[in-house]
């Protein structure tokens, strides 16, 4: 076990050993948004437990304003006549963009990607030749803050989808995905941020 | 900093640990997963592994089916309903839900997504496998997305640099697709449909005196146009490559084009740059014997000479031009006829 994590560590460290290079390992909170969400709209809604709620980890390299990232989310929910589902809604890989850069105290971004977002059941039946699916597949584009507390990053993001469809030439039934989705993510930087810049010492 | 890690995982080692103490059988998805399940598989709402043989729980029971399955090394459960994720996660049989991690496979079929490096599903996908390299041997329904993707029988489609299947139903977009039947589109620099597909050779003389040759490859639906031409004189060339479709109308076709390239002036050495050519061309097809057919249609032509208006650009025109055409950006409407073999 510690020498996996050894590897993990000495592969973030190396990649973070580039001067302007950050990798971000964080949690995402989201919610999805038929129509544009204020800020009183969201936090509601994330205080409501009756909303789907995904949650998840993301990852993202900054190599100093461009970042490669992705974000891999899910949800459990149990429907009466019909049991357990799970949702997921994937970004596997996306292109992002940093206005101040990696390690910047204030990071405004924007991303733009490919994504799936899916509901499978967990339930076997036997008495269906299939198992129920739905299944989506979406471009989206995403802008967003975070702040980088000395490698302690939290955040926020909206995004919104142009366009979301089933796969060609599948009859998948479309997965119910919002034009819009909130997000909160937290998690920790490994690379510079502009306190270690300024000199100060930090704990990583 | 190593320390802390260490002692985050421990932490989360021993929270994963109470939860699976506390967790009660037949409790949440977990629940819903064992009371449908077969009753030889024991039910694992969580397990935590670094191993398959270091696993928490033990792993010495003979069948499982786990709702969470996480590994920080290799981990390995009999069936999966519910989420898989860690740096090798391993599905004997059948699984669904989403699995994530740097390699994944399913010695089953699998349905939902797996996100990772490399994603194999042994019996077939429904679903989504996105990665560097996805694989399923049998059939995929769904979406591939990744630098290299494989299947042996897909319906959906397939994002990558390299695409490969047996028989396709639906996209393929990539730099390079390959596929043994597609009933579909491809969308790439090479397309190479073995069976089924259109591959077709194009000899035409246009409205500027210009002898042209062309390959088409790719679906009988959508393929890819790659041509060359020079003129009579010898003093200009022209290649290009470009997008068709092709319709049936009646006994033959009609086909519609949109290429993009390049035309060169064989005696202007100093001029490194070429005129950028695109066309649109549309053309009717009507085959003559079983394997030749004769091509005529009309185009619009646009160039744009980087150069900065070589006087020999619209020299080369037959004299008629649309009025919106300038020095610098030349319209003009185009003939041409050929045959097709």
């Amino acid at each position: 076990m510690k020498r996996s994590f050894l590897i993990l560590v000495l592969l973030a460290a190396a990649i973070s050993g580039f001067a302007q290079t950050q990798v971000r390992l964080t949690g995402h909170l989201a919610l999805d948004f038929s129509e544009r969400p204020s800020v009183r709209e969201a936090a509601a809604a994330f205080a409501d437990s009756e909303r789907m709620i995904l949650w998840g980890p993301g990852w993202e390299v900054i190599m100093d304003r461009i970042s490669l990232g992705g974000t891999y989310l899910v949800s459990f929910f149990q429907d009466e006549t019909s049991g357990w589902w799970l949702d997921w809604y994937g970004e596997p890989l996306y292109l992002g963009y940093h206005l101040f850069g990696a390690g910047a105290f204030i990071d405004p971004f924007m991303q733009v990607g490919l994504g799936s977002a899916g509901r499978v059941s967990l339930e076997e039946d036997t008495a269906l030749e299939r198992d129920p699916l739905y299944l989506s597949i979406f471009p989206f584009i995403s802008g967003g803050l975070a702040l980088d507390l000395d490698g302690f990053i939290i955040g926020g993001r909206l995004s919104y989808y142009p366009l979301i469809t089933p796969p060609p030439a599948t009859e998948f039934e479309n997965y119910p995905l919002d034009n819009f989705q909130v997000a909160v993510f937290a998690g920790v930087g490994l690379g510079p941020s502009d306190r270690h810049r300024r000199g100060r010492h930090r704990r990583w | 900093m190593v320390d802390l890690i260490t002692r985050t995982l421990t932490l989360a080692v021993l929270l994963a640990v109470c939860l699976v103490a506390v967790a009660p059988a037949g409790a949440g998805p977990a629940g819903a997963a064992e009371s449908s399940a077969e009753t030889e598989y024991t039910l694992v709402p969580l397990s935590v592994m670094l191993l398959p043989a270091v696993s928490l729980p033990p792993a010495n029971r003979p069948k499982t089916l786990a709702v969470v399955a996480l590994n920080c090394g290799v981990g390995y459960t009999d069936r999966l309903a519910g989420v898989g994720a860690g740096i090798i996660t391993l599905v004997g049989e059948d699984g669904r839900g989403i699995m994530a991690g740097v390699g994944n496979y399913a010695g089953g079929s699998f349905t939902g997504v797996q996100h990772g490096v490399v994603n194999l599903a042994a019996d077939g996908v429904r679903g989504v496998q996105s990665g560097v390299t996805n694989l399923t041997f049998r059939r995929l329904e769904g979406v591939q997305a990744g630098v290299a993707n494989f299947a042996a029988d897909f319906k959906g489609a397939q994002f990558g640099v390299v695409n490969a299947a047996g028989r396709g139903h639906g996209l393929q977009a990539g730099l390079i697709n390959v596929a043994q039947e597609l009933e579909g589109v491809p969308l790439g620099l090479i397309n190479i449909v073995l069976h089924g597909g259109l591959t077709r050779g194009q000899v035409w003389y246009d409205e500027l005196g210009a002898i042209n040759t062309a390959l088409l490859h790719g679906s009988r639906l959508v393929y890819n146009v790659y041509t060359l031409g020079v003129d009579q004189d010898r003093k200009w060339w022209t290649g290009s490559f470009g997008l068709g479709m092709r319709l049936r109308a009646g006994r033959g076709t009609l086909s519609l084009e949109a290429t993009t390239g390049g035309l060169l002036w064989a005696e202007r050495p100093e001029a490194s740059d070429p005129a950028l050519v695109q066309r649109a061309r549309i053309y009717a097809r009507a085959p003559i014997t079983r394997r030749a057919a004769l091509i005529a249609g009309a185009s619009f032509n646009y160039a744009f000479d980087l150069d900065g208006g070589v006087p020999d650009l619209p020299a080369i025109l037959h004299g008629v031009e649309f009025p919106f055409s300038s020095d610098r950006h030349r319209f003009w409407p185009g003939l041409f006829a050929g045959l097709e073999l």
